[in-house]
């Protein structure tokens, strides 16, 4: 071993462990760094809010196409449908929480995605979880997380000279328990952790928890203050944070108190594209609801905490000016089942809906919401529409890099078809202001329409359904001079929403459209 | 015969030393605030040498062994647990450790064969090589690191620690490995014997010889460098009753005059061998101070000039300061670094009546001392900020991590570890200077200095990186830790709460506080609120340990949980 390497090797800290890595999988690799770049070039910043335990979904986006049903096999959670925040044009309808949340859709800002899950759904919480961090296949083992390994590919020598003039800011932040496998990679982890929101306030004020009374606790408040000031990113994270003295308020719960952290990380300046925040207790076996009215209890106490964190968080947003380039994401490790059982909870289940909010939303829903029969027995579960994987490839693809194709499984063939999330497509023009005014005639249409717009470049026009499968290629090839315009046929598609994905050159937009 | 003069070899030595000396005093305030010692409340400790009558649960024990070998682990837990104090002591103290010489397993490493000594064979008697020192100097201290890591349940490698410590050679301005192999043997053989005549070996020995220039020292041209650390560091001490002059080093420099080396025993094949050489000897009388009791030493012509010393040690070893002396080196490198008033009446004072009683034979004192009130009480126990072999030494105890297969790994593994200790501040062999490693005298940090952002940093990384992805030692070697097999032998694995509690009794100087328990709990759990997940995963896995899948559910869980866990502060106590 030579000297220098040596020395370098032994001289790294990860008293805050630390961020992202990596997959062998090099088409996946090239293009989620091409990510992150931009990511650091835009500002742009995506939060992932983990619901631990696994939320119930059927009593969160409640489906109103059989509501009698719904009673029948969930007789001990069911609410009246009178109580329900009904979503109009739709047939579902928010749990009565989530007031801010159905607002937030209303304007376009929020977007349901029903039934979200991965085949061969696995019921154990770690097994689950360890598959949604890894995104992994059911059957696959792998001990990284999809992120992690992909860093590591392209950080190999993570965190030696790091941070340097190319990456300063941490690679990822995540807030609350240790590491998680999110951002481990095969050799190094690559976030940096602070492990509960005490930690961070310790940071920034030179403090550290109470220690002991006496001469151990005394060297163990020594040991504290110089693991802080070890803490690679820690200078970097307080400067950041020091430059916010306001923010909007926040309710004082464990899941506001971490996005308050990092809307004010975002708006000093911390150029970190991705981070990971928590909220635990939605493994509701029993007293999920309260009897005597169904819309109180635990659940809905876990919702309102969400509905309120999140629009906390979004006028915060706002009102740092940073709103537009920040995207969430929820997620949880599975829903619960369809049948509720007798202690007034459910158990553990399958797919669930997500919700991706932000001013970039796409908005609207994507698939349906969930058919029940009413015959429905203890073991069914609800069916998968997307694979998650197809989630996080969309979001990562339309937020970060409009030309993205994430493949997610750690079989590099596996592909996962994208959905459209994301409104305006990270745009790498040159005049990024220069909006494309997409024109379609008539809408709805009946059997023939036109899309048409201003354009000199190639051009390429996606029929896809709602639930992202790709129906046809309207048009592919370069637009000869402006404006663009394009007639085509919507008679073979059944009555129902589409969406039209338009790429041109480097810029991606979706326009809706419902066929009668 | 040439001369080997002390550091004479240094521009040889940085082709060798791959971590360059840390220097963790560079910076610090080395005033005492008078007025406010480092940790005043050790003061609050009324209790003494009385023997400790509280109950002697699994951390006492856990705390008696750590500080008397490196770390401990569940094993041991098991083995002594229920025993009581004494048989735990008459157990490590009685239990001798033999482990084979050092051997030629750096001919891989030279670019040259050395040519006195084949492979795998022993080189502690070969001729000096000045070629070759360096190489045969790694090997001997990855053998002192091999050692440590083979013993089991005794004190003895701890007490030669400590001695070093206390009564250092730095093997580097040595050079002469067969010197400092025959330092390290001298230490061992006293290492829970008598005092005294530890340090009549040490006063002849020949590389401590050379070490303080006593080589050198005749009645022509004197070298007082040994006979004042002799006084000042190694047996009166600096305390305030300890009045010893200038003209009291300049005697005693005298009568050591003709202690030499025998170039010769160097030069060729053999044990290296001091003599007493007449013709260099200083045959006046030397007259000491009224600290000594004005004491006059006779000069002795020829041969006899060498029963000087021993009235010498006769002389020192009567003065009352002496035995005070080592009872605060054993204090401040077993019980605290800091030593308060009250420690000093009611511990130091005593245990050198002890020491002298028994005519400086040192087991009875240190056994009232670890069987003590004072060792036991609640500000001492974890009090202590593991030097850095306690700390990457006890996670190999801890986690049964990998040891060398054969001679050749040892060096290889070993010398790893040596440098990866150097470099959060402790090179095994040598220490910064002859008074030791500061953070064992050095007012007012004392051994928070151990710690600062960048080795507290560095001692993160290993067990961040032994947990995850393998603590580099050198470009083959990648060494985990068996976390599992660590699991699998506390009481109760499958309790969460039972599970962090072994674990900090094991690796913790202290009990962690409920906030950070659950902290902890909360990773094991993936943030679920129920234990019985974790007990689920864990059974399910026993119950079928070679599926995969419930291993990984375990450990994917585990790693995170001791990564935590091993982050913390507490961590860094014993």
């Amino acid at each position: 071993m030579k000297r220098r390497t040596f020395i370098k090797h032994a001289a790294h800290s990860l008293a805050i462990p630390g961020f992202l890595g990596s997959f062998s999988n090099t088409g996946f690799g090239k293009t989620l760094d091409t990510l992150l770049r931009l990511a650091n070039d835009t500002d742009r910043a995506l939060v992932l809010i983990y619901l631990e335990g696994g939320n119930d979904g059927l009593n969160t986006v409640i489906p109103l196409g059989n509501y009698g049903a719904l009673t029948a096999v969930r007789p001990h959670v069911v609410m009246q449908e009178n109580q329900l925040l009904e979503v109009p044009d739709t047939d579902f309808a928010f749990h009565p929480a989530l007031t801010d949340l159905k607002s937030l859709y209303e304007e376009g800002r929020l977007q349901v995605i029903h039934s979200v899950g991965y085949p061969k759904q696995n019921f154990s919480h770690f097994r689950s979880t360890d598959i949604w961090m890894s995104g992994s296949d059911s059957d696959q083992l792998l001990t990284s997380g999809w992120t992690g390994r992909y860093l590591e590919s392209k950080h190999p020598q993570y965190p030696e000279e790091y941070p340097n003039e190319s990456y300063p800011d941490p690679l990822a932040v995540e807030i609350g328990l240790g590491s998680s496998m999110l951002f481990q990679g095969e050799k190094i982890g690559f976030s940096m952790v602070l492990n509960n929101v005490n930690s961070f306030y310790e940071l920034l004020e030179n403090e550290v928890d109470e220690v002991p009374d006496g001469p151990v606790g005394d060297k163990i408040r020594f040991i504290r203050l110089m693991a802080q000031q070890s803490q690679k990113y820690g200078r970097i994270v307080k400067d950041a944070a020091e430059r916010i003295t306001y923010q909007r308020p926040y309710p004082d719960n464990r899941l506001s108190n971490q996005l308050k952290i990092v809307s004010r990380l975002i708006a000093g300046g911390l150029r970190t594209p991705l981070y990971l925040v928590r909220m635990g207790g939605f493994d509701t076996h029993d007293n999920q609801v309260e009897d005597s009215d169904r819309t109180l209890g635990k659940h809905a106490n876990m919702l309102q905490t969400l509905n309120d964190s999140i629009m906390a968080f979004m006028k915060d947003l706002e009102y740092q000016g940073t709103a537009d380039r920040v995207m969430g994401m929820t997620f949880s490790e599975f829903g619960r089942r369809i049948v509720s059982n007798s202690s007034l909870g459910t158990d553990h289940g399958s797919a669930a809906p997500m919700f991706v909010f932000g001013n970039m939303s796409e908005g609207g829903f994507l698939g349906n919401s969930p058919v029940i029969k009413g015959n429905e027995v203890y073991n069914d579960n609800l069916t998968m529409q997307f694979d998650f994987r197809q989630i996080y490839t969309s979001i990562l693809s339309q937020w970060f890099d409009s030309s993205a194709k994430v493949s997610m499984s750690a079989n590099p063939n596996k592909t996962f078809e994208q959905v459209p999330v994301i409104k305006n497509i990270l745009n790498q023009t040159e005049s990024p202001k220069e909006k494309m005014l997409i024109k379609l005639f008539p809408n709805p249409v009946k059997d023939f329409a036109n899309v048409s717009f201003n354009a000199s470049d190639e051009v390429k026009i996606d029929l896809i359904d709602t639930s992202g499968r790709l129906l046809e290629t309207i048009f592919q090839g370069s637009a000869e001079g402006r404006p663009f315009a394009h007639n085509f046929s919507m008679v073979q598609f059944p009555p129902g929403r589409y969406i039209l994905n338009v790429i041109i050159g480097n810029n991606r937009q979706t326009v809706h459209l419902i066929k009668l | 015969m040439q001369v080997i003069k002390p550091g004479q070899y240094r521009h040889l030595v940085t082709k060798y030393q791959k971590v360059a000396p840390v220097d963790l005093t560079k910076g610090l305030d080395r005033k005492t605030k008078q007025d406010q010692p480092a940790n005043a409340r050790l003061q609050e400790i009324e209790e003494g040498l009385e023997p400790y009558s509280g109950v002697f649960s699994e951390r006492h024990l856990a705390h008696l062994i750590k500080r008397i070998s490196f770390g401990v682990n569940p094993d041991e837990l098991n083995a002594f647990r229920n025993r009581g104090i004494a048989a735990v002591l008459e157990h490590y103290f009685s239990n001798k450790f033999d482990y084979p010489e050092p051997i030629n397993n750096y001919n891989i490493d030279s670019e040259k064969t050395d040519p006195e000594v084949r492979e795998g064979e022993s080189f502690v008697l070969a001729k000096f090589n000045n070629e070759f020192e360096g190489d045969r100097i790694i090997s001997i201290k990855a053998w002192m690191i091999g050692r440590i890591l083979n013993s089991q349940s005794s004190i003895q490698e701890k007490m030669i620690l400590f001695w070093w410590s206390y009564l250092p050679i730095k093997m580097w301005d040595v050079f002469i490995s067969k010197n400092c192999y025959r330092y390290f043997k001298m230490l061992e053989k006293h290492s829970l014997g008598n005092f005294k005549e530890l340090i009549k070996d040490l006063t002849i020995d020949p590389a401590m010889l050379i070490f303080l220039s006593g080589a050198f020292n005749n009645k022509d041209t004197p070298d007082e460098n040994f006979a004042r650390e002799l006084q000042e560091l190694f047996c009166v001490g600096k305390g305030k009753d300890a009045r010893y002059t200038e003209d009291d080093v300049r005697a005693v420099a005298r009568v050591l005059t003709g202690w030499t080396i025998d170039w010769e025993s160097i030069h060729n094949t053999g044990a290296p061998q001091s003599i007493f050489n007449p013709e260099m000897h200083h045959t006046g009388e030397k007259r000491f101070s009224a600290f000594y009791g004005n004491r006059i030493i006779q000069g002795r012509e020829g041969m006899d000039g060498a029963q000087e010393l021993d009235e010498l040690l006769d002389m020192i070893f009567t003065n009352s300061e002496t035995a005070k002396h080592i009872s605060r080196k054993i204090y401040a490198f077993f019980v605290s670094t800091e030593i308060s008033e009250n420690a000093e009446r009611n511990v130091i004072t005593p245990l050198a009546q002890i020491i002298r009683q028994n005519n400086y034979d040192i087991v009875p004192a240190l056994k009232v001392l670890f069987s003590s009130a004072h060792f036991y009480h609640a500000h001492i126990m974890g009090v202590m900020i593991k030097n850095p072999l306690d700390f990457t030494l006890g996670y190999w105890k801890n986690f049964e991590m990998k040891k060398a297969a054969n001679f050749q790994e040892e060096r290889d593994l070993y010398s790893g570890i040596l440098w990866q200790t150097a470099n959060i501040g402790m090179e095994i062999g040598d220490p910064p200077n002859v008074a030791g490693w500061p953070p064992y005298y050095q007012t007012p940090m004392y051994d928070k200095i151990w710690i600062n952002s960048d080795t507290i940093a560095k001692r993160i990384f290993l067990s961040d990186s032994m947990i995850f992805w393998g603590y580099r030692l050198t470009n083959s070697q990648f060494i985990t830790a068996n976390i599992l097999e660590f699991v699998k032998k506390l009481s109760k694995p499958e309790d969460p709460n039972v599970l962090i509690h072994e674990t900090s009794v094991t690796v913790m100087g202290i009990e962690l506080n409920e906030s950070l328990v659950n902290l902890v709990k909360n990773i094991l759990l993936s943030g679920q609120d129920q234990d019985y997940y974790w007990t689920g995963a864990w059974l399910t896995y026993m119950a079928n340990p070679a599926d995969l899948e419930s291993k990984n559910i375990v450990l994917n869980r585990l790693n995170p949980a001791f990564q935590r866990l091993l982050q913390l502060a507490e961590t860094q106590l014993m």
